[in-house]
């Protein structure tokens, strides 16, 4: 775990971590907050109770769906699964995503 | 997919609010509760510290619960559901409001609705039947005469071979005849003669036994009969033994084969069905008169079924030019009246006159409750409520009081509805099937959206005054006591016209209660209570018999009813004529008379011309009912010969003609009707025969009648000024056909007796006594004279207390109005009335103040009001002669101005009791 202090995920950055993740296998919102911070080597942190409303917007618009589910200790929690219009997003996103941080690259590195 | 998705997830998340917070409060917990373990397990924290950080990671809750609240969509909701309780709590703090503005609205929207379904149901009727739009009936109407031809047992043969588009097309007819089981009385029923395709058209099946068959219908097939569902709970209490049971219908008999569900009463009113036989072929216009009906095949539409009725209605008129060029046959639902949907809205607009002059009345309370909230409304809008979620909320509030009075209008238009229905059909039993008791799905849906416009009406336009003015406006008036709202022109105006129609309405009121009193006051000239009347059917004439010895057949059972009921004890004598004294019914004719030649009136030009009632009896109906004849002579048996032309005349008349012929006496005198085409009589005399317009449609020229007698007023008719109207008394043979329409029709059978409890004796014996002289008479409706007089009444009280309680309720509505007027001028001016107050004004200067515009008002609307309803009473708009109504109706508006005072100043007391009881210093403080 990095020394540093973790960074806030980026504004609009959210969805597209929240999708990646469940792109890997279905979890819980704590699940979710966890294995951003852990897969992003603890760069990211995620504002874990703003995760919430964010899993209802993509819920709402029909990109993962949820239900309950029971944990490895045997607690019942809300599980999360990408749909696949969630899947065909999430490809846009990075699309996107990545093109957006290439152009960005280029104008940081322009002295 | 993503869509349905979507879709499902926003409607679980609306409609499962309770679900939601739920799982949201669940999710946050165990979210916590994770994180506190891992803090623990990380750090090895206690458990205290580790919740209290992961508490701290989470961020505020309530404020997160908060965003996930609007992102389901549902801070609308719980913005509704307050608006909807502080709707429901205006109702109770503004009782007055609620009471009389929601009567207004129940009125206005019970009536709206009301005729709505009343008109739905009797000009475009839902056929109760399995597929019932499907059902049509097949009319022929002879466009040079305008009349329908039903003549056409010839062209449904024709319909049969040719007609593609509609199936099982078949005829009716129908009677009422005396169904006869054992010895049990006789049961007056409407039989429908009905060939087994037009029963089948139906597809109702029978609870019981069979429907009617093709063989049924055959020559020489034994006679059966299906019997309605109540008929077999009659006649058998029920019993499934009534299968194959002979029974009398009239004087035929026939076996019972099945019996039908419950409300049906296909295809009219009917309640037994027997096969109607037809030949194999008939010349054209030959047989009776048949009602056609069918079913549309399938994938047809009516506009194809007509489209090729009509192909085959004109080869006929072609083919057949003597008798069918005019006729043109058409498909129509069964009883529909009006075909075009934007006619049948039209009779709707009226009544929804009624229902914007009440939002407008209650606009103007609802807009001085507004004003009387501006504090509030302006604070909300200081703590960030938009325009919008303000007007929002004041129409919530005007559709919860909307919504209530529309319950309460449903309520009241649902019973008054199915008291009208029930008792129509139990005087006459002549309401077709579909017209049923209960609103219909369609009106309700109406009403919910008269109620909201309604409220729409109600609430938006003093919302957006109220919310015109900016918040600092509002905030600085209320910090002064003043108030920004005004009554501007537009409700000035609509309390004016309100004031105006109240001062309409009371001399209105008054003059129908006056005259529905007058005629109420019967002082009837002979033993009415001695006296049974009840109406007296005949069966129709069978096909076979010529007019003439139909007559000769009816004339006969007549004269041995007659014969029979003499017999009985305590009946003093039996008469008959068209019409029961005071009851509903008469033929209202216009009739110009000229004096005798020679007679006392000198001038040879001076005619009377009035309209009149015209009554036809038998010859000794006025001597059975002891009516002395004051001058000429009374009806003798040779007046009943149609050729005859003797006409007696009562005392009304006379007094009328003497007035107009300048003090002659009407005796001797000729007498015509205007011709009938432009005064339709009221009875039809197709069965007969006879008929008042010649073969080709021009209307016949009336005949002249010879006055030969004047008989006492019977008392029992007043007019609107409590005087008998003019009566003009035909003789006729009951049964027989008269000449120029005056035949005696509907038949009214009239028995007099010695006293009170004979009358009602033999009124409950007749009907058997009746069905005994021959299977093929029945009565109905048999009871003592007053007692039709009060059946009249009680639909002229009801009426009148209508009028009443509609002025009363725009009398408070106007009082309120004046109300909130002052109620608003005193909160406008609390500042002025204590600056006045300090300066010494006398409570009497302040007053008249504060009074002096409600007090002109008031006074403006009651001169307009009274001043429109004197000029229309001027042009002859009123009861009697104008130089009698307008001091009349003066008078009434004397009476009307101090009533309006009175009211104006009771609605005036508590809002000038506020403004004395200002303080000056509390005023002043502000300044």
């Amino acid at each position: 775990m990095s020394a540093r202090q973790p960074i806030e995920a980026f504004r609009g950055s959210l969805d597209l971590l929240v999708l990646k993740t469940l792109s890997l296998s279905p979890t819980h919102g704590w699940g979710i907050s966890q294995r951003v911070r852990q897969m992003s080597n603890g760069e990211f942190e995620v504002n874990q109770g703003s995760l919430y409303p964010a899993l209802q917007r993509l819920e709402k618009d029909g990109l993962i769906t949820s239900d309950w589910g029971v944990t490895d200790n045997n607690r019942q929690a809300r599980y999360y699964r990408l749909t696949a219009a969630g899947r065909r997003a999430l490809d846009q996103e990075m699309e996107s995503w990545k093109r957006f941080a290439a152009a960005l690259d280029i104008v940081l590195r322009t002295s | 997919m993503t869509l349905l998705d979507s879709a499902r997830t926003r409607l679980r998340l609306l409609f499962a609010r309770r679900a939601a917070e739920s799982r949201m409060r669940n999710e946050f917990q165990f979210h916590i509760e994770m994180e506190t373990d891992a803090l623990m397990h990380a750090h090895g924290l206690a458990r205290d510290e580790a919740r209290r950080r992961a508490l701290a990671a989470f961020g505020g809750v309530e404020t997160h619960a908060e965003t996930m609240r609007d992102g389901r969509g549902l801070a609308w909701l719980s913005g509704l559901s307050l608006d909807l309780k502080l709707g429901a709590r205006m109702l109770v703090k503004y009782p007055m409001l609620t009471i009389a503005g929601g009567l207004a609205l129940a009125v206005a929207i019970g009536i709206g609705a009301g005729w709505y379904d009343l008109m739905g149901k009797v000009l475009a009727p839902t056929i109760p039947l399995p597929q019932g739009e499907r059902l049509v009936a097949i009319e022929t109407q002879n466009i040079l005469t305008n009349e329908p031809e039903a003549r056409v047992a010839h062209d449904l043969l024709d319909w049969r071979r040719d007609l593609r588009t509609i199936q099982e097309i078949g005829a009716w007819r129908g009677a009422r005849r005396n169904l006869l089981v054992g010895r049990a009385a006789p049961d007056a029923i409407q039989v429908a003669e009905i060939t087994a395709a037009a029963f089948r058209a139906a597809q109702v099946p029978p609870i019981l036994g069979r429907g009617l068959l093709d063989a049924d219908e055959r020559p020489g097939a034994p006679p059966v009969v299906v019997l309605g569902y109540d008929v077999w709970q009659r006649a058998f209490s029920g019993r499934p033994d009534a299968l194959g049971t002979t029974v009398q219908l009239g004087n035929a008999t026939a076996t019972v084969i099945g019996v039908m569900p419950e409300d049906f009463a296909y295809p009219v009113n009917h309640h037994a069905w027997t096969p109607l036989s037809l030949r194999a072929s008939y010349a054209p216009l030959e047989g009776g008169a048949l009602s056609i009906i069918g079913r549309l095949a399938p994938g047809v539409t009516h506009a194809q079924a007509d489209a090729e009725l009509r192909v085959i209605g004109e080869r006929a008129s072609a083919a057949l030019p003597a008798t069918h060029a005019h006729l043109r046959p058409r498909v129509l639902p069964p009883g529909l009246l009006i075909d075009d949907l934007g006619q049948l809205a039209m009779t709707n607009l009226p009544v929804l006159l009624v229902l914007l002059i009440a939002c407008t009345t209650v606009g103007t309370l609802i807009y001085a409750r507004t004003a009387t909230r501006e504090g509030e409304i302006a604070l909300r809008s200081a703590l960030g409520a938009s325009r919008a979620r303000i007007v929002g909320q004041l129409f919530v509030e005007a559709l919860v009081l909307a919504t209530v009075a529309a319950a309460v209008g449903l309520f009241a238009a649902d019973r008054l509805l199915t008291w009208g229905i029930e008792s129509v059909d139990r005087s006459s039993g002549d309401v077709p099937f579909w017209i049923t008791p209960g609103l219909t799905v369609s009106t309700m849906v109406y009403a919910a959206g008269l109620t909201i416009v309604c409220a729409g009406l109600l609430s938006v336009l003093p919302a957006l005054r109220a919310t015109r003015a900016g918040v600092q406006t509002h905030l600085a008036n209320r910090g002064s006591g003043g108030a920004t709202l005004r009554f501007g022109r537009v409700w000035t105006g609509a309390m004016l016209v309100q004031v105006a129609l109240t001062a309409i309405g009371i001399p209105v009121a008054m003059q129908g209660a006056l005259e529905a009193t007058r005629k109420l006051h019967v002082r009837a000239a002979f033993p009415m209570q001695d006296i049974v009347a009840a109406q007296l059917d005949l069966e129709p004439r069978f096909e076979e018999e010529t007019p003439a010895a139909s007559e000769a057949r009816q004339t006969k059972l007549i004269a041995a009813l007659e014969r029979r009921l003499t017999e009985e004890p305590g009946v003093m004598a039996v008469t008959f004529a068209d019409r029961v004294p005071g009851g509903l019914g008469g033929r209202r004719r216009v009739a110009r008379v000229e004096p005798a030649a020679g007679g006392s009136t000198g001038a040879a030009g001076t005619a009377y011309e009035d309209d009149l009632i015209a009554s036809v009896l038998a010859p000794g109906f006025l001597a059975a009912l002891d009516l002395p004849i004051v001058a000429g002579r009374g009806f003798e048996a040779r007046d009943g010969d149609p050729r005859a032309r003797a006409i007696v005349v009562n005392e009304a008349f006379a007094r009328a003609f003497s007035r107009q012929a300048s003090g002659g006496s009407p005796i001797g005198g000729r007498l015509r009707y205007a011709s009938s085409g432009s005064n339709s009589s009221s009875s039809s005399s197709s069965g007969s025969g006879s008929t008042s317009s010649s073969a080709n449609g021009e209307a016949s020229v009336e005949p002249w009648y010879e006055i030969v007698g004047i008989v006492r007023d019977l008392g029992v008719d007043p007019d609107d000024v409590g005087e008998e109207q003019p009566f003009v008394f035909h003789a006729a043979t009951p049964g027989a056909a008269g000449i120029g329409g005056m035949t005696m029709s509907p038949l009214r059978l009239h028995v007099r007796v010695q006293d009170g409890p004979a009358a009602q004796a033999i009124a409950a014996r007749l009907p058997a006594i009746v069905a005994g002289v021959d299977a093929a008479l029945s009565v109905r409706g048999a009871q003592p004279v007053d007692a039709w007089i009060r059946d009249r009444h009680e639909g002229l009280a009801l009426q009148t207390a209508a009028l009443a309680g509609v002025t009363l309720l725009v009398l408070c509505l106007s009082a309120l109005g004046i109300f909130s007027l002052v109620s608003v001028s005193v909160s406008r001016r609390t500042r002025e009335i204590g600056l006045r107050a300090a300066l010494g004004a006398h409570p009497r200067h302040v007053l008249a103040g504060i009074l002096s515009r409600a007090i002109v008002l008031m006074g403006g609307g009651a001169a307009a009001g009274g001043g429109l309803l004197l000029t229309a009473v001027a042009f002859g708009a009123g009861p009697s002669t104008p130089a009698s109504d307008v001091p009349l109706f003066a008078g009434y508006l004397g009476m009307t101005s101090l009533i309006m005072l009175a009211a104006c100043l009771l609605a005036c007391i508590g809002p000038a009791r506020r403004a004395l009881r200002i303080n000056p210093i509390d005023a002043l403080r502000d300044i």
